[in-house]
């Protein structure tokens, strides 16, 4: 089955112009080559409304939207536990962190935790977890966006998808130098308006077609799937055995704490001109979530329905692409220029998304490494407004290239349990640490550094030995064996392990202990 | 003795003052600013929580009790389909009601308004 021609015209025409215009409104948007708050925060200038929209803009982003449709259409139920879970966590920032971080924070994570905590150290540690845990989502986000563009514009070579991460990456790295915190903004709001409007639209068609009976949407998604009551249970996307409903519980627990803990997700909140903007703009983007999750949702379950699991199986084995195959079934129904439209639109809402998610990490990653690595640590707080800016802006570029290098090259790699690995960091690291600094005074500068290091080290090595890199058909190297932790996301073992850990940290009397050693070790040496 | 008679107690003449002797730490507007903010956080804290909670109790119940949430329900199918929309309205009020900063009726908000104004 390949797209119309006409219908890949209109979508290449309206990626260009999107393009463009972004850009200008980057451009724009653009600050002053020594202005460093404006480039991180936009002066605090944006209305609630519209900040919230940026915040709902950053956390949903493409692998969120592609990948989390995919699995309500593969798996159904368990995909709308997972859509639950992805709201609730940034719920639970913006109604719990969200006050507290603009006010304990300036520009990034690294702020909030050095208020307390002063030190090298600490925002050494706070721009370490900001890379591994931004790092792998850009390149999940890269490499979603190669997969994406050629399905759509149709082009079936290998080398074509190693061109289009290429593309993505360089309008990536431009939009983030140039626009800064603001630019990015106003992208990001655009985003979500174009979105909003192309899932409404498919959302009516589907219900329209299905006579607005939920009823008749969920049994044509239940014969369509070919799981048939399985499709309304638990149990279709890690098995119904013991150790599947543990995957499920561990998958969930990680989502729910660590999506929205992530660095891009959490700096929007700085750009909240004071405590009640930010508590409005947080119903905006919370509300805005809910909405375009309940689409998401619809969606998923009529590619369910009209496109059918074979198909969407068969385009993409995690389904990512069952968004595009609803809207050309849809189109099907109104010939030539209604398809093209229908293609064209979802297909401009899920290219904007592509380019606003890339940058937003690429930023988020360039300002830590700017501020917190080169402001505050190499510099030790000494580094000038142009200086630091300056990095910023190379960060970027270098962070940027490194991206697009390591997307093409492992762009025909399943690389789903690269987002597992960053929401495991986001739950098990940077989650614990922002809720003892902010609300438990007995925290510790020890304690911030056993769980931001204890926590990313406990993912990064049971996910290393899990199921989802090796020894599955979808794991990361399938034709390889080398696993021993059982489940698919360590948030189960890894988000208990980081709160331990900064607790203990915080309780170990360190000098003492480290006295005692020494007095041990003096008779004995 | 309340927080008003606390507060009463600090004024140099006036109902109350006679207290300030029984009561031994010396009591200030701290401990109603204090008092306030611990309620205004679980104000905030309390649905935010409950929705945790409920999320997470309806996980565990697709998981490990599967019948009772596949029991049919007419028009929806069955219980965890209807649960899980429920979740989707739960979360959107949570969203755009918002925690309230409205004071009137608020016992502690209240005694820090009254002294001031009973000297009008």
């Amino acid at each position: 089955m390949t797209n119309s021609n006409s219908a890949q015209t209109a979508a290449l025409v309206i990626f260009s112009v999107l393009a463009t215009l972004a850009m200008l409104l980057c451009i724009l948007a653009g600050s002053e080559p020594d202005d460093l708050a404006d480039f991180y925060t936009g002066y605090r200038t944006l209305t609630p409304p519209r900040n919230g929209l940026a915040i709902a803009g950053d956390y949903v982003s493409a692998a969120t939207v592609l990948s989390t449709s995919g699995i309500v259409a593969l798996s159904g139920y368990d995909g709308v536990v997972l859509v639950l879970s992805t709201v609730l966590s940034l719920l639970l920032l913006m109604r719990l962190l969200a006050e507290p971080l603009r006010n304990a924070g300036k520009f990034t994570m690294g702020d909030v935790l050095a208020r307390r905590m002063p030190g090298r150290a600490v925002r050494g540690a706070a721009c370490a977890v900001t890379l591994v845990a931004s790092l792998p989502f850009l390149l999940v986000q890269l490499s979603v966006a190669g997969s994406l563009l050629t399905f759509i514009l149709g082009i079936s070579a290998d080398g074509a998808k190693a061109a289009c991460i290429c593309v993505v990456g360089a309008l990536m790295i431009g939009y983030a130098a140039v626009g800064g915190m603001k630019g990015t903004a106003l992208v990001q709001i655009i985003k979500m308006v174009m979105l909003f409007g192309a899932s409404l639209a498919i959302t009516l068609l589907v219900l329209s077609r299905f006579h607005w009976s939920p009823t008749a949407l969920l049994s044509a998604a239940r014969e369509g799937s070919g799981a048939g009551d399985a499709y309304l249970r638990q149990g279709l996307e890690f098995g119904p055995s013991a150790r599947g409903r543990l995957d499920f519980l561990s998958a969930q627990i990680s989502v729910v704490l660590g999506a929205a803990c992530l660095p891009h997700v959490t700096m929007r909140v700085h750009s909240g001109a004071d405590a009640s903007a930010v508590r409005r703009s947080t119903s905006w983007a919370v509300g805005s979530t809910v909405v375009i999750a309940l689409f998401v949702t619809v969606m998923g379950t009529a590619a369910a329905a009209l496109v059918g699991n074979q198909m969407i199986t068969a385009n993409d084995p995690q389904g990512s692409t069952s968004l595009m195959l609803l809207s050309r079934a849809l189109g099907a129904d109104y010939p030539s220029l209604g398809e093209a439209v229908l293609f064209a639109s979802i297909g401009g809402a899920i290219f904007m998304t592509l380019l606003t998610s890339v940058a937003g990490l690429t930023l988020a990653a360039a300002t830590s490494v700017a501020h917190d690595l080169f402001a505050g640590t190499v510099r030790r707080g000494q580094a000038t407004e142009r200086g630091e800016l300056a990095v910023a802006r190379w960060t970027i570029l270098g962070i940027g290239l490194v991206a697009i290098v390591l997307a093409a090259l492992v762009r025909n790699w399943n690389l789903q349990v690269l987002i597992a690995t960053a929401f495991c960091i986001g739950a098990s690291a940077v989650a614990p640490a922002l809720v003892y600094s902010l609300f438990w005074k007995g925290f510790t500068r020890a304690g911030l550094l056993c769980t931001l290091l204890g926590g990313t080290a406990c993912v990064v090595l049971l996910m290393t030995f899990s199921s989802a890199v090796s020894g599955t058909p979808h794991a990361l190297f399938p034709t390889h064996d080398f696993h021993w932790f059982p489940l698919q996301t360590t948030g189960i073992v890894s988000v208990p392990v980081g709160f331990l850990s900064g607790w203990l940290g915080s309780r170990v009397r360190w000098r003492t202990l480290v006295g005692a050693l020494r007095e041990a070790d003096v008779p004995s040496g | 003795m309340t927080y008003l008679d606390e507060l009463l107690s600090l004024r140099q003449n006036g109902r109350g003052r006679h207290r300030a002797v029984q009561h031994k730490p010396m009591p200030t507007t701290t401990t109603v600013v204090a008092a306030l903010r611990t309620g205004y956080a679980w104000l905030g804290r309390t649905p935010s929580m409950a929705a945790l909670g409920g999320f997470l109790l309806y996980v565990l119940l697709s998981s490990y009790l599967g019948e009772l949430m596949s029991l049919p329900v007419p028009g929806l199918f069955n219980v965890g389909v209807l649960l899980g929309l429920l979740q989707f309205v739960g979360f959107f009020a949570l969203a755009t009601r918002g925690p309230r900063t409205d004071c009137r009726g608020d016992p502690h908000g209240g005694e820090l308004g009254e002294p001031v104004e009973s000297y009008r």
